[in-house]
């Protein structure tokens, strides 16, 4: 939808070592995306919205993939893998070490994981219960499409963007 | 000291009702109360410290409340709760009382629980996917819609934000977003166990009725059964558990209930036997079984239990359920029936017209720093017990244990005569500083910066005082219970919690003086309830237990 769209990335954020980005995805103020180790790369697709304070690292071998379409939410770490599309990890949650996130997931606030969450796993709860949701991906992408095109239009109004 | 030891799994009922140390208990008086035989408090009832069985009246500070006509502090057993409104938690809509029992104590407009997380479901809006939609291809099939844009084919459902389980899930749309309630109660009705319930409800009322109309009930009995079900069913809308725990009216109701059922039994001699006309929970048991091996399917104990309907086993069967109600209570003292805390009617209120807290006329009394490094048998350490006034006025504390109490209670004492015996706790305590003066509670600007009195000039064994506070020294020395553990059997691995008792006896030095030298006498309730200013409360005496830490042999 809006695949020719450049990414919108502020001037306030850390994007360090070998990044691919792909198109029309969003990085908030004060939110760092770090590849650790010469070699490796973090390769990033469309549509992708990484909000205040979120850590993307990647400290192993190879390539971490990141669909798209996904939410990072404010504070979360991500130090897995990998993760599929139209994915949300939501306020204050880590995903560590080795884990693969499949597409449609919800990792909720506050929640943990170390393991792989399989497609359409939402993960929620102070015991960090696992279930499957039936809500189909594109009921929620429309939602999404008007989250970008929001914060596409008001970011540039109050932070420097970064102009490469 | 371990301020927080791993709980030992010996002794485990002893464990259980353990108070997490460190801790300052006060006993409420209501003990007293119930032990003597009058209204009135006498010091002799206040003379034995907390037992063990007594944990159950003691409570933290926070807790307790203060009626001002007893002059007493009341703890949670001693006061009664009334129900001022019923309120939903979600939408704060008031449910009149009357309405609250049709409504089944829940909320009867747009809230429901999540059946999976107990979250709050939240009201979604979606368009149907209509053909050209559909000829546009590209476009999404369902498209949640603004709130605003509702039109006539709109679809709404509820969804859960925590775990995204959505009532499409089990097959539930409505058409208008709001009333859910009302439009879900046509589909509750026709549930199997409604029906069930409902058939049951009908061929008793039957035999119920032909029982009022064959028995010539004697009036009294009238009287009664009358008044109770004039409570239980009309406009008070009363529980029967809450009838059941008024002491008198239990025995009195389940008497002549069961007096009338018997008399209307003899008169009908037999009820027909009741047919089941809905096939409920009959071929389940099979179900379940196969349920249980493929466990992924089947529902938890906690959603099973907020199913009260059916306790659904599968997690297909899960429905959101109607957010229960909430009840805001009045509270009274139960010996004078003054009401000592009474919140506003209106449920967006957070405040109270009256809230009498104990915390207001009790000094509060803390452990002070520096804590003890540690606790030893046999080896002596200095507490500091820090006593923090509330009242605009000075108080004068006595404190005493409990082989001081026994004889003659003088005020003045030395701190020889304090020396006791190990009693019932595991030490041994010398008050250092029997007796002080704690200042009155001012503003906190009103304080001078230097206010606090010069080491010099403390009297013996006060160990800082300022403000509205004043530390005391305490010895404790714990003493091993030589009959209960011999020194020969050293195999049991016992955490003993290190904790004394210790009268505490606060004399108000109000503008005008009462009977000042006097022994700190009982509380004359009567006399002091009487008096205009309220804050120069009258003398109170209460237990305190303070728990210092765990010793681990």
């Amino acid at each position: 939808m809006a695949a020719t769209l450049p990414s919108v990335i502020c001037d306030d954020s850390i994007i360090e070592g070998d990044i691919i980005v792909g198109s029309a995805n969003v990085v908030s103020p004060k939110c760092s995306i770090t590849v650790a180790k010469p070699g490796s790369r973090i390769v990033i697709g469309d549509g992708n919205v990484f909000e205040e304070n979120v850590k993307i690292v990647h400290s192993g071998d190879g390539e971490m993939k990141i669909g798209d379409n996904n939410i990072f939410q404010v504070g979360c770490v991500f130090e897995g893998l990998s993760i599929g599309s139209g994915s949300t990890i939501e306020a204050g949650a880590n995903v560590l070490g080795t884990a693969r996130i499949g597409s449609n997931c919800v990792l909720g606030a506050k929640c943990t994981t170390s393991t792989a969450l399989p497609d359409n796993t939402v993960v929620f709860g102070t015991a960090h219960i696992r279930r499957v949701q039936t809500r189909s991906n594109r009921l929620q992408a429309n939602l999404h499409a008007r989250h970008l095109e929001y914060l596409r239009e008001v970011l540039p109004k109050y932070h420097h963007m970064r102009s490469d | 000291m371990s301020l927080s030891p791993a709980p030992s799994s010996t002794a485990a009922w002893a464990e259980a009702a353990r108070i997490p140390v460190p801790f300052v208990y006060y006993q409420c008086p209501c003990r007293n109360l119930r032990a003597s035989q009058g209204d009135v408090l006498s010091f002799d009832s206040l003379t034995q410290p907390p037992q063990g069985a007594d944990i159950l009246t003691l409570f933290p500070l926070p807790r307790l409340y203060f009626c001002q006509e007893c002059a007493r502090m009341c703890c949670p057993l001693c006061v009664a709760e009334e129900i001022a409104c019923y309120y939903c938690p979600n939408c704060l809509f008031e449910v009149p009382t009357a309405s609250v029992k049709a409504e089944r104590n829940r909320c009867g407009r747009n809230c429901f629980e999540c059946p999976v997380c107990e979250n709050t479901l939240s009201v979604v809006s979606m368009v149907e996917p209509t053909p050209l939609a559909g000829a546009g291809g590209a476009g999404p099939a369902a498209i949640p819609a603004s709130p605003g844009g509702s039109s006539s084919n709109n679809t709404h459902y509820l969804t859960c934000g925590a775990c995204r389980w959505d009532s499409l899930e089990v097959g539930l749309q409505f058409e208008r977003p709001t009333g859910l309630a009302s439009q879900l109660q046509p589909h509750e009705d026709a549930r199997k166990d409604a029906i069930e319930f409902e058939n049951l409800r009908q061929h008793f009322e039957k035999f119920l009725k032909s029982k009022d109309a064959n028995g010539p009930t004697p009036a009294s009995h009238v009287g009664a059964g009358g008044l109770l079900r004039g409570l239980s069913g009309g406009g008070l809308n009363l529980p029967p558990s809450l009838l059941a725990t008024i002491p008198g009216l239990a025995s009195f109701a389940s008497m002549s209930r069961r007096s009338s059922t018997l008399r209307a039994i003899r008169a009908e001699h037999k009820l027909e036997a009741y047919s089941s006309s809905v096939d409920l929970l009959k071929a389940d048991d099979a179900d379940r079984e196969s349920a249980v091996v493929l466990s992924t399917s089947v529902t938890s104990l906690q959603q099973r239990l907020h199913q009260p309907n059916d306790h659904a086993v599968h997690k297909t069967a899960l429905y959101p359920q109607r957010i229960q109600l909430r009840t805001k209570r009045s509270k009274r003292c139960r010996k004078c029936d003054h009401i000592v805390v009474k919140p506003e009617h209106k449920a967006q209120s957070t405040r109270f017209s009256i809230k009498m807290m104990a915390s207001n006329h009790v000094p509060s009394i803390t452990l002070a720093h520096p804590f003890p490094d540690k606790l030893e048998w046999d080896v002596p350490v200095r507490v500091i017990v820090r006593f923090t006034n509330p009242l605009d006025v000075p108080i004068q504390v006595a404190l005493a244990t409990a082989q001081s109490t026994i004889g003659t209670a003088t005020a003045d004492r030395t701190s020889q005569d304090l020396q006791n015996e190990p009693e019932e706790g595991n030490c041994q305590i010398t008050l250092l500083a029997p007796n002080f003066v704690v200042d009155a509670a001012r503003d906190i600007w009103d304080y001078d910066d230097d206010a606090a009195t010069p080491a010099a000039t403390l009297p013996v064994a006060v160990h800082q005082k300022a403000r509205n506070f004043c530390c005391v020294y305490v010895q404790v020395t714990p003493k091993r219970p030589g009959s209960r553990q011999p020194s020969s059997e050293p195999a049991r691995f016992v955490v003993e919690t290190i904790k004394f008792s210790m009268l505490v006896h606060v004399q108000p030095l109000g503008h005008e003086q009462t009977s000042s030298t006097e022994v700190p006498g009982p509380e004359e309730t009567a006399g002091t309830a009487a008096k205009p200013d309220k804050k120069a409360a009258g003398p109170l005496s209460c237990w305190v237990v303070i728990g210092l830490g765990d010793l681990i042999p």
